[in-house]
C-alpha cells in the first residue's frame, strides 16, 4: 500500500494511506507534485503542515478515515446560497465526533480543514460554530467566543439603531 | 488498516488509547483542548520503524514547547470561506445581532451581503423605510444587506420618500433585485417623483398598496402618468389594503379609473387583491352608497382582471410558474365595511355569476367570506339561479380555497367547495339564519387548515343557537379522518362578563370532544387551543393521540394542570404522558396564570423535552428560579434556540435574579 508521511507543526508524524490522503485537496495536490519532481516512484512522499499542530491533524485525518467512502461532491455542488453540504444530513458519527470538542478545537478544525482542502469537514464544523451563535444576543455571542467590543464613538449606537429597526420589522 | 500513525525520533510523545468513537479517550469523551501531559506521562520515543496501528490505538505527539491554544476567540481569525459559511448558515436575525458584536464580525456581514448566494435567506426580510432618523435610504445602502423587499412608510413625508437622500445609490443597488414593495400612500402614478422611482424596478413581483388618494387633494389631481412599462410586465401580485378619501364623499373618480389601468396595463397579473372603500355607510345611505360604489366597484375591478386573463397569454403562460399554478383572487375586502345583515339581491347575483366566470377562468378564490357566501346560497335556493344544471347549482363554490369571517353554520350548501384549503371561521353569534338548512357531512378532502373560534358574548342570547351551530358545524367536521389536516386551531372564548358563569362554563365544556378531536386529525403538526375547560383526563389523551405534533399552543385552558402533563404514576415511576409528543420542537404557553399547573410542569416535563422553541407570554407564576435551573441543566436546555424571555412575568423572580439568568437561555435575538 502506497502510504504517505504527514507532519504536523509540532513535528508529530502520521503516516497515511495515499488513498486516504488525496481525499484532501491540499494533500493531493502535494503527493502529485512530489509524485513529479522525483525519480524514484517508489520514495515515500512527506509533507508538512507547519500550520497544523498534531492534535488537530489527528482529529481530520479521523474524520477522513471515517469518510474514505463517501463520493467526493463537485466543489460547486449544494452552493447555490453559500452553504455546504452540511444541512443534507450529518451522519450520528459526525455528531458524535463533534459534540464533546469545545470551540477553540472546533475554530482550530476549521482552519485546518480549509487549509488541508477538506470540504465536508468545513461544512460540518460551520455548522456546529453556526449554531453555537445562532439564537444568541450580542453579548452572549461575545461571551462565548471572548470577543471585545472594539467600536469606537457612537458606532455602536449607530448599529444598534440600524439593528433595532431591522429587528422590529 | 488504511492509516497509520508513525512517531518520529527526537520528540516526546504519549499515548491517548481509543477503543470505540475516536474522538473519545477509554470510551470517555475528550472534553476541552487536549493539553500537554505533565512530565511523568512523558515517555521516550520509540525507534522510528515501528509503526502504531492508527484503529485501536492513536498516538499523539507534541512538541513540549508549543502553547496550548485557546482557539474560543480565533473566531476573527476564520478565513472568509468559512465566516461566509456560517454567515450563510445563520438566520437574518443572528445574523444583524453578529453585526454588532465588533468590527470585525461587522465587516463580515457587510461584506459578504449583497451577494446573490445570501439572497433566498433574506427574501421574506421587510424593511420599513420612513425616510427619517435611522430610517433611511442612506441606512439601507451603508447596511448592505441583501434585501430584496421593502416597505414604504411614507404618511408622513408623502411622495418626497421617493427624492429623499440616498434614493439615487438606494435605486442604483436594490432596483435590480427589489421584488416587493409596499407603499402606504400611492398616487397611482399621478405624481412624477413616483413614476420615476418605480422606473428602476426591473423585477418587482409583488406591489402591496395601502391608501392611495390622500396624497392628492380633493380637486388637485394630475394626469397620471404611464404605468411604469417595466412594472407592467413584471407584476404578478397586486395586493390594495385599502383606499381612504382624505375629505371627499365619493371615491375620486381618477383613482378609480387608475387602479382599473393599473389593473389592465399589467399583463401578467396572476393574484389580485382589490381595494377596499373604507368609508362607513350606515342606514338607508348604506344600502345605496354600496350599491352605487363599494360593490358595484369592486366587480367591475374583478372583471376587468378576469377579461384581461381572457385576453392574455402572458398570463396564461405566467400562471405555470406562478405558486400554486393558478390564478388568485383574494375576496379579503369585498365585504370589510359594510355593517347590514343582507347581502343585496342584486349583489347576490353579481357575485354568485362572478365565481361561475372564475370557474371557467380557471381562476381560484381566496378569502372568500362565509357568510355572504351563506346568503348568495339562500338567493339560489329562494330565487333560482340564472345558470348552470340544477344539478350542478352549487358548482360555483368549486375553486374557493379559503373560507373566512364569520358563519352561522357550515352546512351541506358548502359541501361544494371541493378544492377548500384552508377555513378561518368565528361563531359569535352575529349571524343566525332563521331558514331551516341541510345538514351533510362534509368531505373537503383537500381540507389543510382549520381554524374555528367559538366566541359567547354576554349581549348576545346565550349562545345556545351560537353553540348549536358550533356543534354542529364541528360534528359535521369531525365526522371523518382528516388526513390531510396539518393545522388545528380551536378556540372557545367568552366576554369577561360571562366567565365563571355556570351556564357558559357548561357550554364550554359541551363545545368540544376529545375523543372526535383524536380521531379526526391524528395527523396533525400544528395545535392551536384556547379556553378549552375539560378536565386533565380529555389532555392526557391529547398528547397520548396527537403523536406527530410540532408545534403547540396552550392557552387559558383553565381546568388544565400538572397531572394532565403527566399522567398516572407507573411501578412508582412518573409516567409524562407529554414526553409522548417526541417531536414537538415549538411549544407557546398563555394565560398560564389562569391555569392550575405549577412549577412541577417545569421541572418534570418541560426540562426534559428537546424544544427549539419556548415562548411564554404573560404572566407565570409558576416559573420560578428551581424550575429555570432545572430547565437549564436538563435536555431542554442543550436543545433550546429560542427562549425569550421578555414576554413573560412573575413574581416568583426577582430583579437581581433576572440579569443572571439572561444570560443561560438564548432569547432567539
Amino acid at each position: 500500500m502506497a502510504l504517505v508521511r504527514v507532519i504536523s507543526s509540532d513535528g508529530a508524524a502520521f503516516l497515511v494511506s495515499q488513498r486516504l490522503a488525496k481525499r484532501s485537496g491540499k494533500l493531493k495536490t502535494e503527493i502529485e507534485t512530489f509524485r513529479k519532481s522525483s525519480d524514484n516512484s517508489e520514495a515515500q512522499p512527506e509533507i508538512r503542515i507547519v500550520t497544523i499542530r498534531a492534535e488537530i491533524l489527528r482529529l481530520v485525518l479521523q474524520w477522513l478515515q471515517q469518510h474514505q467512502n463517501d463520493p467526493v461532491l463537485p466543489a460547486n455542488q449544494n452552493e447555490q446560497d453559500g452553504r455546504g453540504d452540511a444541512e443534507m444530513g450529518q451522519s450520528q458519527w459526525d455528531r458524535d465526533f463533534l459534540a464533546p470538542m469545545d470551540l477553540g478545537i472546533v475554530m482550530e478544525l476549521i482552519l485546518a480543514a480549509n487549509h488541508l482542502e477538506v470540504k465536508g469537514l468545513l461544512d460540518i464544523t460551520c455548522k456546529l460554530v453556526e449554531s453555537k451563535i445562532t439564537g444568541r444576543t450580542v453579548d452572549e455571542i461575545r461571551t462565548a467566543f471572548k470577543l471585545k467590543s472594539d467600536f469606537k464613538g457612537n458606532e455602536e449606537e449607530q448599529t444598534r439603531l440600524e439593528n433595532r429597526w431591522c429587528v422590529e420589522n | 488498516m488504511s492509516t497509520y500513525g508513525e512517531d518520529e525520533e527526537g520528540y516526546n510523545k504519549y499515548f491517548i488509547r481509543s477503543h470505540g468513537h475516536p474522538s473519545s479517550n477509554s470510551g470517555n469523551p475528550v472534553k476541552g483542548i487536549l493539553k500537554c501531559p505533565t512530565d511523568e506521562s512523558k515517555v521516550m520515543m520509540p525507534q522510528a520503524t515501528q509503526t502504531v496501528r492508527w484503529s485501536s490505538e492513536l498516538s499523539v505527539y507534541f512538541n513540549p514547547d508549543s502553547n496550548s491554544v485557546d482557539g474560543c476567540n480565533r473566531l476573527l481569525d476564520l478565513p472568509s470561506v468559512a465566516y461566509n459559511k456560517i454567515i450563510a448558515y445563520l438566520p437574518p436575525k443572528t445574523c444583524l445581532a453578529l453585526r454588532r458584536v465588533c468590527l470585525t464580525t461587522h465587516s463580515w456581514i457587510t461584506e459578504t451581503l449583497i451577494d446573490a448566494k445570501q439572497i433566498t435567506k433574506w427574501r421574506k426580510y421587510r424593511l420599513k423605510i420612513t425616510g427619517q432618523g435611522v430610517q433611511t435610504f442612506v441606512t439601507v445602502v451603508n447596511m448592505n444587506l441583501p434585501i430584496t423587499e421593502f416597505c414604504l412608510h411614507n404618511s408622513r413625508i408623502g411622495e418626497s420618500i421617493y427624492t429623499s437622500e440616498g434614493h439615487q445609490q438606494f435605486l442604483e443597488v436594490y432596483g435590480p433585485i427589489t421584488t416587493f414593495i409596499y407603499v402606504e400612500r400611492h398616487s397611482l402614478f399621478e405624481a412624477e417623483t413616483e413614476y420615476t422611482f418605480f422606473l428602476h424596478f426591473h423585477c418587482l413581483r409583488f406591489l402591496q398598496i395601502f391608501m392611495a388618494t390622500t396624497f392628492i387633494p380633493t380637486g388637485k389631481q394630475r394626469t397620471p402618468y404611464e404605468i411604469p412599462p417595466n412594472i407592467a410586465s413584471s407584476l404578478t401580485i397586486l395586493i390594495f389594503s385599502g383606499i381612504e378619501e382624505s375629505n371627499g364623499r365619493q371615491a375620486r373618480k381618477a383613482c378609480q379609473e387608475n387602479i382599473i389601468k393599473l389593473i389592465d396595463s399589467s399583463k401578467n397579473l396572476v393574484h389580485l387583491r382589490p381595494p377596499s372603500w373604507q368609508r362607513k355607510y350606515r342606514g338607508a345611505a348604506c344600502r345605496i352608497g354600496c350599491i352605487v360604489t363599494y360593490f358595484g366597484l369592486y366587480i367591475t375591478y374583478c372583471h376587468k382582471w378576469m377579461q384581461r386573463l381572457e385576453t392574455s397569454i402572458n398570463a396564461w403562460l405566467h400562471r405555470s410558474t406562478y405558486a400554486g399554478n393558478c390564478c388568485l383572487l383574494d375576496m379579503e375586502n369585498f365585504c370589510q365595511n359594510y355593517f347590514y345583515k343582507h347581502l343585496h339581491p342584486q349583489f347576490c347575483t353579481s357575485y354568485g355569476t362572478l365565481l361561475q366566470l372564475g370557474i371557467e377562468l380557471d381562476v381560484w378564490f381566496r378569502n372568500v367570506h362565509a357568510d355572504e357566501l351563506t346568503w348568495v346560497y339562500l338567493r339560489r335556493r329562494i330565487d333560482g339561479w340564472p345558470f348552470g344544471e340544477i344539478a350542478d347549482s352549487f358548482r360555483f363554490m368549486n375553486n374557493i380555497v379559503s373560507l373566512v369571517g364569520t358563519c352561522s353554520v357550515l352546512g351541506y350548501s358548502f359541501s361544494s367547495m371541493i378544492n377548500l384549503k384552508e377555513i378561518r371561521i368565528k361563531f359569535d353569534g352575529s349571524l343566525l339564519l332563521e331558514q331551516p338548512y341541510e345538514l351533510q357531512a362534509l368531505e373537503w378532502k383537500s381540507l389543510e387548515k382549520i381554524d374555528l373560534t367559538l366566541v359567547l358574548r354576554s349581549k348576545s342570547t346565550l349562545s345556545e343557537d351560537c353553540v348549536k351551530q358550533w356543534n354542529t358545524t364541528t360534528s359535521l367536521l369531525f365526522s371523518r379522518e382528516r388526513k390531510n389536516v396539518k393545522w388545528l386551531s380551536l378556540k372557545l372564548k367568552a366576554d369577561s362578563k360571562l366567565l365563571r358563569n355556570v351556564a357558559v362554563d357548561q357550554c364550554l365544556y359541551n363545545a368540544i370532544d376529545v375523543d372526535d378531536v383524536v380521531l379526526s386529525f391524528k395527523w396533525v403538526t400544528n395545535l392551536s387551543i384556547s379556553g378549552w375547560n375539560l378536565p386533565n383526563k380529555a389532555f392526557l389523551k391529547l398528547w397520548t393521540s396527537l403523536t406527530k405534533l410540532e408545534c403547540l399552543s396552550i392557552d387559558s385552558c383553565r381546568k388544565l394542570g400538572d397531572y394532565g402533563f403527566i399522567g398516572k404514576k407507573k411501578r412508582n415511576q412518573e409516567f409524562c404522558a407529554f414526553s409522548k409528543l417526541s417531536g414537538l420542537r415549538k411549544l407557546v404557553l398563555k394565560g398560564l396564570d389562569e391555569m392550575k399547573v405549577t412549577e412541577k410542569l417545569f421541572i418534570s416535563v418541560i426540562s426534559c423535552m428537546c424544544l427549539d422553541e419556548l415562548t411564554i407570554v404573560g404572566s407565570a407564576p409558576q416559573v420560578t428560579n428551581q424550575a429555570l435551573k432545572t430547565l437549564r441543566q436538563g435536555k431542554f436546555g442543550s436543545s433550546i434556540v429560542k427562549f425569550p424571555l421578555h414576554t413573560w412575568v412573575s413574581k416568583n423572580i426577582s430583579e437581581t435574579d433576572k440579569v443572571e439568568i439572561k444570560n443561560w437561555f438564548p432569547s432567539g435575538v
